[in-house]
């Protein structure tokens, strides 16, 4: 994919707040991303950082009353989403972006048999016959490798396990032939063996219908199988974006280099490694780098002024004022 | 892609048309019947042995006899009569005989004699019966109708002035007792505002035929039946509230969103369909209450139903009477939360009625 082609979606100065007892708590803060058409991005970070509200901005569905969009923009074929009308955007979902949340198990409503909740998002956004919505269930149960599928759609979600709930999740996702797929946390609640298998799913998926992929993690291991650009998010900002194997072979932000090492070195019977000091709570963060408080190289300016983002490489930026090639 | 918009109910599973499922909501139905009927042998003979005997023994242990406060009453001095009446109700045999004796009649769906009606008991009571189930049926609905709504309308926007207004006009009926209410209802819409009737069930002397009576009853049921439902509406709106608020949160809502359903069908068919589980619950619970509420409602709109009768039996010791209201209450808030008990099995599939 050359830089020329225009993106997908693009997200501009995201910026999400969550309500609490005290006002409104920032949490993405002027956030800058783009995905392509057919690309795999990954959005990965540590809990809280607000990789998922980021995410799931880009479809509007953050959790109503507790958490909102504060300002940005995300374009999707040039419109801003953000403005459109509910209706408007309810038109979209499933048909332009998709969704897949974290636990399959509460994902999926107990009370409606399978069938009826993949009719339902089948139904959303293309008027068909009975007969042919009951095709297209058994196709999209195929195709994400469900056993036995016409015994399954009159069954009820509890007395699936959560590799195939997680199945049914994501056929109902790709019923409307979304263009990206969010997938927020896809395997955090699964099974070891399992994961492996939902990743290949998606990966395949992804191959035949060519959308795009937006994967939300912690877990590098899932950013190499499957991402083709990572952005590493730290309280709230991307402080290092790139394509995976540049990241992984020469991270530019002290915090990315930490992330990685973590998941290279894993001496048995040694104590885990870990990065020193806890995320600053929006309260707490020092003017400068958010990270600096917990960064072994951080200098004076480091605490006092923002860095900028820097072009360091072919698509590779990084926001921090260190400028030396992992030398440290 | 504006698609068909057919308006969700919620219970519009399109697959409730559908051919292989028909067959496994169909079974489950049979299942559900088979389970009641066991239960019915299991839980509900014993349970209905246990209250006819506690009550039995408990009003025995009651000072006074029918045949004393009927003497009393009547002015009858004379022992050799009071002796041949305490031998004809079977007074003089100790009491496990009279409770052996009670049961026998019982089995044979004989609740005794009521000699301050002057008829059978079983008898009097299915004369009363209709008019109390009236009423609360009726109650039951306006209770459930104007919480459930209210409910839904205040979790629609949480926090907000509705949802505030809604809560606190709640609690005011809640904390109001139900023949206060009554009283209010009667004063405002019978003697201001002269609209509705201020009491009884029929105009006394009117004919109006069949469908003018059905009309007279109705006039007279509305604000008994107000009364009743508006105390315990105020249930039905925090726990549909609540219910609400929590099913909104829930993941299979984001999913059912992220498929891009409108407002209304995310609502409810996966919103308020969960929502119904606690309200269904509660509606069984509360059946009970509503039967004794409704004894003080009849009297305050003088309702020619079970609860004038229960009391009439008590202040006269009519044992047999009080022995028959209690049981035969008893016998339909069972039945009640049996049927209750299916359709929470019906409503969510996780349950298994056994």
């Amino acid at each position: 994919m050359t830089l020329a082609e225009p993106a997908l979606i693009e997200a501009r100065g995201l910026s999400t707040a969550v309500r609490t007892a005290a006002g409104e708590t920032p949490i993405v803060l002027s956030l800058d991303l783009s995905i392509g058409r057919g690309e795999t991005v990954a959005i990965v970070g540590e809990s809280g950082c607000g990789k998922s509200l980021a995410a799931l901005s880009m479809i509007r569905l953050l959790p109503k009353g507790q958490a909102r969009v504060t300002g940005g923009e995300v374009r999707l074929d040039g419109r801003d989403i953000l403005r459109l009308r509910e209706r408007e955007m309810n038109a979209l979902r499933g048909r332009d972006i998709a969704l897949i949340s974290q636990d399959p198990m509460s994902a999926l409503n107990p009370l409606m048999t399978i069938g009826a909740q993949l009719y339902e998002a089948i139904s959303a956004h293309a008027a068909l016959p009975r007969e042919a919505l009951r095709e297209r269930a058994l196709e999209l149960m195929r195709l994400v490798r469900i056993p036995d599928p016409e015994t399954r759609l009159g069954e009820y979600p509890h007395r699936l396990s959560g590799g195939m709930c997680q199945r049914i999740v994501i056929a109902m996702a790709i019923a409307g032939h979304p263009r990206l797929l969010i997938a927020d946390e896809p395997t955090t609640a699964l099974d070891v063996t399992i994961q492996a298998q939902v990743l290949q799913l998606l990966q395949r998926l992804k191959e035949e219908t060519g959308m795009a992929l937006l994967i939300v993690t912690h877990d590098f291991g899932v950013v190499a199988e499957m991402a083709d650009r990572v952005a590493v998010m730290y309280a709230g900002r991307i402080i290092e974006e790139g394509p995976v194997r540049e990241i992984f072979r020469a991270p530019r932000h002290p915090y990315t280099q930490g992330l990685l090492a973590l998941t290279r070195r894993a001496p048995a019977g040694e104590r885990l490694p870990e990065i020193p000091g806890v995320v600053p709570s929006y309260a707490d963060r020092p003017p400068g780098c958010a990270f600096a408080g917990r960064c072994d190289r951080a200098l004076d300016i480091c605490r006092t002024t923002a860095p900028a983002r820097r072009i360091v490489g072919r698509r590779h930026e990084v926001e921090c004022w260190f400028d030396g090639e992992a030398s440290a | 892609m504006a698609g068909k918009r057919t308006l969700p109910t919620p219970f519009s599973d399109p697959l409730r048309f559908e051919g292989a499922t028909r067959t496994s909501t169909a079974s489950r139905g049979l299942n559900v019947a088979r389970r009641v009927g066991l239960r019915l042998l299991t839980h509900v003979l014993p349970l209905m042995l246990v209250i006819i005997t506690s009550t039995f023994f408990l009003i025995h242990s009651a000072p006074g006899s029918f045949v004393e406060i009927m003497s009393s009453e009547m002015q009858i001095s004379d022992q050799a009569m009071i002796d041949r009446l305490t031998v004809t109700y079977g007074l003089d045999q100790p009491l496990w005989i009279q409770w052996l004796r009670y049961l026998q009649a019982i089995a044979q769906f004989d609740l005794g004699f009521s000699y301050r009606q002057n008829m059978p008991v079983l008898e009097a009571i299915l004369h009363h019966l209709p008019a109390t189930l009236i009423l609360m049926v009726t109650g039951l609905l306006v209770a459930l109708i104007s919480g459930v709504a209210a409910g839904v309308l205040a979790a629609s926007r949480p926090n907000s002035t509705l949802d505030r207004v809604l809560s606190l006009a709640g609690v005011f009926l809640f904390a109001a007792p139900g023949f206060w209410l009554g009283i209010m209802l009667i004063v405002l819409f019978g003697v201001v505002l002269g609209w509705l009737p201020i009491g009884d069930m029929r105009t006394i002397g009117g004919d109006f035929g069949f469908v003018g009576g059905v009309l007279d009853v109705a006039k007279h049921l509305i604000l008994p039946a107000v009364a009743m439902g508006l105390h315990q509406s105020a249930i039905y709106l925090r726990v549909t509230r609540a219910a609400m608020i929590e099913a909104a949160a829930a993941d299979y809502v984001k999913t059912a969103r992220a498929k891009g359903l409108s407002e209304q069908a995310v609502a409810l068919r996966h919103v308020f369909r969960n929502a119904l589980l606690p309200i269904v619950t509660v509606l069984g619970l509360q059946f009970a209450t509503v039967f004794s509420g409704s004894v003080v409602v009849e009297a305050v709109f003088n309702w020619p139903g079970i609860g004038s009768l229960l009391y009439d039996a008590v202040v006269a010791r009519d044992y047999p009477m009080v022995l028959g209201v209690i049981i035969l209450s008893a016998l339909v808030v069972i039945l009640v939360n049996l049927v209750i008990d299916a359709l929470y099995a019906w409503l969510d599939p996780r349950i298994a009625l056994d």
